[in-house]
């Protein structure tokens, strides 16, 4: 523990008060704490009322007038097979995606380790996909792969094929061009994370490790990834977390099609929630989504926690 | 090592040219006229470019083409530019602020008990749009729709999250020897915190600024529910291209070339904190 | 039998909830009236009507503003704010500019992007009642939800008062535009400001090449000639499909947004209704499950993936860029294919009426008129009725062509601007007479209260039919399926009575073919 080292001063000043180890940790999560009591206590008060009643705006009555429907919404929710199809979907996609992601940003932070020329420049050239709107990403990959895009056009000039490939016609090709944009827009995220975790690291147990005779591979399995791991682990998380959430890409993409075939979890909210306005029944499938994630985040970061505590 | 060294370049240059390949196209839809946008065969240089696209945003001059006559407007992507530039680095700072502070708090002393961070990352865990209207009517009493100061404190919460996980994963790196040594010299646990471990973890917190501001220089859905004339956005604006006749590809590709300029500037700006950081506090 | 009796108790039950949801002051009145919000229950103020003085609708509206502000119920220079879509601006903004000078009110514009977006946003507006808009410029199918949602006001009075001019005069609006546009439950809720009839182009340049005539009489035995009937229409987007030169038959929309287009087209031209009397979807029929085969087989032998799978902008492109034999749209790809800065067709360019349905030797064309924009006025903005007067200025006979005129997503709606010399010069001479003509033909799209999500889920099936991912058949079934849930869940009587009323603003030559064939005694 810190060490509560009682500094001598005449009597109780502010100060003194704020260096109390209680009082300056309280102050310090004080503001995030407040913040979020401040914007979230009633909004979620309201979207669990709404989730249990029958309510959307075009019934004409006000929300607080609405008729109770308890446990109806999440019931029907769970009969959702259009809920649970997108929910899979999205698991998936964020499986495929986030893994890619890892993969590639680890490769690029290690790369960028060592100086050479020009690396600034190309720093900001990594860095870049994740600076665009989204609008714009979903929009240019939705170009490049239509049926007479660009890749179609590329892939007919070196193949000689004649019958050009319908990238959004089937549901793995069209997830595929999802995940190409995901990976494409997020995998600089990873790389700000790992290559500033890299930088982080102290730099003797490598040296000391490679003075006694380890090879490159084992430094970096053995000394760097473990003291990596808590970063690793929260760049993972955030990313996974935000991928769930899957969105923008879809939406300008595929819009979900054909039919049903590629929606996400998000899109099937939006579409819920903005188009169809039936709100309660989005609510409650956000309240159950907010706890399986939640749950799920739970098991996850686990580890971090008892390294935490250690 | 020569050999290794001008592989690693090649490989980092390979690296850059295939994640350029889209933005060079968007680049090229840019600058090409409407006939143009999805043309066959595909062109990358634009057979007449055409600076039309640039121009629409910005209302300079008198451009040519039907598109730019259904985009002409009296509003400018001004007022947009005006309130990101002002909504998304306040809210960024603040955010990474509290963050920071809460990240040491809970790292170090375990404040607000063992769930509190996980308490926190649920503000990501379910898209905003179920959140929307409860937090609509909500900020309907508190008067604050349509206004800078409503979407500063939204984006402000939603993304403290971020920067409390980042960066006490940074802070949970340091050794707290340091710190104990600095405490038992006589310094405050303030002073500790800002001389000691808050230049220990520059890197994290440059990462997570970075990154934070990406996700408010362009959040887009909060943005659009939240304003109606005042506190338009940049994403929201270039949602504007999006018409009956079509979307209009051009003044798109166009206005999120520039929306990405300012992130670039931040970026390329952060850069060097992003891993000096420690080297420079365990240098001694 | 069954599903009568599922009927039955959910409609108990819908009554059962709607009794509670009115918190007990049902007290004896009709159901249908407890479903309302108060928009359609409160009676009107201005009962016996004093008409507003003024020859032409931008008079009176000009000397409504007046009235107001003599009365001291307005006050120069206050601010009124529109919502419309960013793709108006060149329509509204100008006008309002010569608005504020004529009233000395400053009534603003914000735009919004996506359409979709547009409702989201007037939704959430019925729900938290800011007071930040004025009068919104949406679709016309989403009239009912706003309505029912009691986000905007009755206007019938209102139109009693001013007189818009809309369904009598020489400057009336082309009908069915004049009931379909403005009507929610015999009631106006809106006021029209645009034509969304969709026009057929197709390359006059191949058409009328001297081989394709002989070639086309060798193979079908009969005279090359311009398709009237969707029998033909098929047999010629065959014939002119010409994979190997690059140029496919037709660009139809069959994606997410719009594949009903065509589908709806077919069907309705055959005596098709979405639903019956008692709101039972009645579109897997033999003529809404042939119409849809037929559709299916054109999408997936005659034309591009993209129709599919591409987003609607396509359209706008590939028939300009001379891929596409024939496309059908909104009547500016027309405009927009005849300008040589979009298009290498310029000049080759031909425009001809959609085609329809033979019964008994009488053509019956169903022309569907897709989104279509209407005004309509906020009841929580600052003055109802200056709002109201805004409106009836805009899409008056005069200020209304001029604004028409300039470049836009509204096009023209009031009869006599189809001979305007501007409009020659917009649309070009030939189209006009032929969208007048699509336009007289015109039907609505499903326009009842939760319309986008019956929209959707038809589009949503559809869209599998055309991917090739469900059988027709089923597709129109699952729709029926996801439609009666739809509702059930909105309530039965409410959407019965919207229904009725809506298709009596269906063409009288659909209607008449209705009757023809047994359809709706009541």
């Amino acid at each position: 523990m810190a060490v509560d080292r009682p500094r001598r001063s005449a009597g109780p000043s502010l100060a003194a008060l704020l260096n109390q180890e209680r009082v300056f940790a309280l102050a310090l999560i004080a503001p995030l704490q407040f913040l979020l009591w401040f914007l979230l206590i009633i909004p979620t008060i309201i979207v669990l009322y709404l989730s249990l009643v029958n309510w959307q705006p075009i019934m004409g009555v006000d929300w607080w007038q609405a008729p109770f429907a308890w446990l109806g919404n999440y019931a029907r929710v769970l009969q959702d097979r259009r809920f649970w199809e997108a929910l899979l979907r999205t698991a998936g996609l964020v499986g495929v995606s986030v893994s890619l992601e890892f993969l590639l940003g680890l490769g690029l932070a290690l790369l960028f380790r060592q100086d050479f020329r020009g690396k600034r420049l190309l720093t900001s050239v990594v860095l870049y996909p994740m600076m665009l709107p989204w609008v714009v990403v979903g929009l240019v990959f939705f170009l490049l792969f239509l049926d007479k895009g660009p890749v179609n056009y590329l892939i007919g000039r070196l193949l000689g094929a004649d019958a050009p490939f319908d990238w959004y016609g089937h549901s793995i090709s069209a997830l595929g061009v999802i995940v190409l944009a995901d990976v494409w827009q997020w995998t600089p995220f990873m790389f700000l994370i790992l290559y500033s975790g890299l930088g982080a690291l102290p730099k003797e147990p490598q040296e000391a490790a490679l003075t006694l005779g380890a090879s490159r591979w084992q430094v970096f399995r053995l000394v760097m990834l473990p003291l990596l791991r808590p970063i690793v682990f929260i760049a993972i998380v955030i990313r996974a977390l935000e991928a769930f959430k899957i969105f923008d890409l879809v939406f300008i993409i595929t819009r979900g099609g054909p039919g049903t075939a590629t929606e996400s979890l998000s899109l099937y909210l939006y579409l819920l929630s903005a188009v169809y306005g039936q709100l309660s029944y989005a609510a409650a499938m956000a309240v159950l989504v907010l706890v399986l994630v939640a749950m799920l985040t739970r098991v996850a970061t686990k580890p971090l926690e008892q390294r935490a505590i250690r | 090592m020569r050999i290794l060294a001008a592989l690693r370049w090649l490989i980092a240059l390979f690296a850059a040219a295939v994640i350029l390949l889209p933005v060079v196209w968007t680049l090229s839809i840019s600058f090409k006229p409407p006939r143009e946008w999805v043309a066959y065969p595909p062109r990358l240089i634009p057979e007449e470019p055409t600076l039309a696209n640039y121009q629409v945003l910005f209302q300079v001059g008198n451009p040519v083409g039907a598109i730019a006559e259904m985009t002409r407007s009296a509003e400018s992507v001004s007022r947009a530019f005006l309130n990101s530039l002002i909504i998304a680095p306040v809210a960024t700072v603040a955010a990474t602020a509290i963050g920071f502070f809460a990240a040491y708090a809970v790292s170090r002393y375990g404040a607000g008990g063992p769930l509190f961070p996980l308490s926190v990352l649920t503000t990501r865990m379910f898209p905003p749009i179920a959140f929307a209207i409860p937090l609509l009517v909500y900020f309907r009493m508190l008067d604050l729709i349509d206004t800078r100061l409503g979407l500063v404190l939204m984006y402000t919460g939603f993304t403290a999250a971020f920067s409390l996980w980042m960066i006490k994963g940074f802070i949970d790196g340091v050794p707290r020897h340091i710190e104990e040594a600095a405490l038992l010299d006589g310094a405050s646990r303030w002073r500790v915190l800002f001389t000691i471990t808050l230049p220990m973890v520059k890197g994290g917190i440059a990462a997570a600024l970075l990154f934070v501001f990406i996700l408010n220089w362009t959040e887009f859905l909060l943005a659009l529910v939240f304003s109606s004339r005042h506190a338009t956005t940049i994403p929201v604006q270039v949602s504007h291209y999006a018409g009956a006749v079509g979307r209009f590809y051009g003044p798109q590709a166009a206005l999120g070339i520039v929306a990405s300029l300012p992130v670039v500037g931040a970026g390329y700006l952060i850069q060097r904190h992003l891993v000096r950081a420690f080297t420079f506090g365990l240098v001694k | 039998m069954g599903k009568g009796l599922e009927r039955l108790q959910l409609t108990r039950r819908e009554a059962l909830k709607s009794a509670a949801a009115a918190g007990g002051l049902v007290l004896g009145s009709s159901l249908i009236a407890a479903c309302q919000p108060q928009a359609t229950r409160a009676p009107s103020p201005q009962s016996p009507v004093a008409r507003v003085a003024g020859a032409t609708p931008e008079e009176r509206a000009l000397n409504g503003i007046k009235a107001l502000k003599d009365a001291g119920k307005l006050k120069g220079g206050e601010t009124f704010t529109i919502m419309h879509h960013s793709g108006q601006r060149n329509n509204i903004v100008p006008a309002l500019e010569e608005w504020n000078r004529l009233t000395g009110l400053n009534f603003v514009s914000a735009a919004v992007g996506a359409e979709p977006d547009i409702y989201t946003k007037a939704l959430n507006e019925a729900v938290v009642r800011t007071g930040n808009f004025d009068i919104f410029l949406t679709f016309v199918n989403w009239i009912a939800d706003m309505a029912e949602a009691g986000l905007i006001v009755d206007l019938t009075d209102f139109y009693s008062r001013y007189d818009p001019e809309v369904d009598h005069g020489p400057n009336a609006y082309v009908p069915p535009l004049d009931r379909f546009t403005t009507t929610y439950k015999g009631r106006r809720y809106a006021v029209g400001a645009d034509d969304d009839a969709f026009s057929c182009f197709y390359r006059k340049d191949l058409m009328n090449a001297p081989e394709e005539a002989k070639r086309f009489e060798d193979k079908y035995g009969r005279k090359l000639a311009l398709p009237t009937t969707w029998k033909e229409f098929d047999e010629w987007v065959a014939f002119f499909d010409r994979p190997d030169q690059g140029i496919r038959g037709a660009h139809m929309y069959a994606e997410r947004y719009f594949a009903y287009t065509a589908w709806a087209s077919r069907f309705v031209s055959r005596g098709g209704a979405y639903f019956n009397d008692n709101m039972d979807p009645t579109i897997s029929t033999p003529e809404g499950v042939s119409a849809l085969e037929e559709q299916v087989r054109l999408v997936r032998t005659h034309m591009l993936p993209e129709a599919v799978t591409g987003d609607w902008t396509v359209a706008y492109s590939r028939f300009p860029q001379g891929a596409v034999f024939f496309a059908w749209a909104w009547p500016s790809l027309g405009k927009f294919s005849e300008d040589p800065k979009n298009s290498k067709i310029a000049g080759k360019v031909g425009a001809m009426a959609v085609p329809g349905t033979t019964h008994n030797g009488q053509l019956v064309r169903a022309v569907p008129h897709v989104v279509g924009w209407s005004f309509s006025v906020s009841r929580y903005g600052k003055n109802t009725e200056a709002a109201y007067a805004f409106i009836q200025w805009f899409t008056g006979p005069k200020t209304g062509l001029d604004a028409i005129a300039r470049v836009g997503t509204l096009d023209l709606f009031r009869k006599p601007w189809f001979d305007a010399e501007v409009m020659k010069k917009a649309y070009g001479a030939e189209l006009l007479p032929i969208l007048l003509e699509g336009t007289q033909n015109a039907f609505p799209d499903i326009s009842l209260r939760g319309a986008n999500e019956y929209l959707d889920k038809l589009n949503l099936n559809l869209q599998q039919a055309f991917a090739g991912k469900k059988a027709p058949a089923q597709a129109l079934k699952d729709t029926e399926a996801e439609w009666q849930k739809t509702t059930d869940r909105l309530g039965r009587l409410g959407q019965v009575e919207a229904w009725r009323s809506e298709r009596q603003g269906y063409p009288a030559t659909i209607r008449d073919l209705w009757k023809k064939l047994g359809k709706f005694p009541s």
